[in-house]
């Protein structure tokens, strides 16, 4: 059975409409230790069959590790979701599921057009840092 | 970051409300804030030799 209603991804065909550049999304599971990584790997194929610009991609977290190393992936299951000219270091764990489903769909927009939405003012203090910054968000499934 | 996969984690960064939000190591503030204060949280962190960066 899906995990992406008829519903949902009708909607979703509709966001996408705004989708610039390709997307990968580049799933790292293991089966055996992760219980949720097959979710994880299904809801990232059923996605990338809405819209012909995002592709899915799966990788064994413990056994491919020059793939782990390149995308700087540091647990699993994980998501990296990563523009066709630009990774933005965006890297989702654990399953988007509820809340943090709409953050991947906007994640996924973000790269895709490579608009943050941030505001100009935001973005001219940005360029003045020159150090790379590390931010994690941590949720509970809703 | 799904914590409830990833104890150690939670324990790290003393996860007991959500969201919570973490600049750096050690800037961090709970829930829903304005852009403007993310930013000023980025700023002390990128600004702080040992609150900054880690992977």
């Amino acid at each position: 059975m899906a995990l992406l209603t008829d519903e949902i991804a009708g909607q979703l065909k509709e966001e996408f409409a705004r989708l610039a550049q390709p997307v990968r999304l580049a799933v790292f599971s293991q089966a055996l230790a992760d219980p949720e990584s097959e979710q994880v790997k299904r809801l990232v194929e059923e996605l990338a069959a809405v819209d012909s610009r995002i592709t899915a991609e799966s990788h064994n977290f413990v056994l491919d590790k020059e793939k782990v190393e390149a995308l700087g992936i540091k647990r699993s299951p994980a998501i990296a979701v990563v523009g066709a000219e630009k990774d933005y270091g965006i890297r989702m764990y654990g399953l988007p599921s509820g809340y943090e489903f709409g953050s991947l769909i906007d994640a996924i927009i973000d790269v895709s057009t490579g608009d943050s939405g941030l505001g100009e003012p935001t973005r001219a203090a940005l360029r003045d840092i020159a150090r790379p910054v590390h931010i994690q968000v941590f949720s509970t499934p809703t | 970051v799904e914590v409830t996969g990833y104890p150690d984690l939670a324990q790290r960064y003393s996860i007991s409300s959500v969201p919570k939000t973490v600049v750096g190591e050690t800037h961090e503030f709970v829930g829903a804030g304005p852009e403007s204060m993310l930013l000023k949280h980025v700023q002390d962190a990128a600004a702080d030799p040992a609150g900054g960066l880690v992977a």
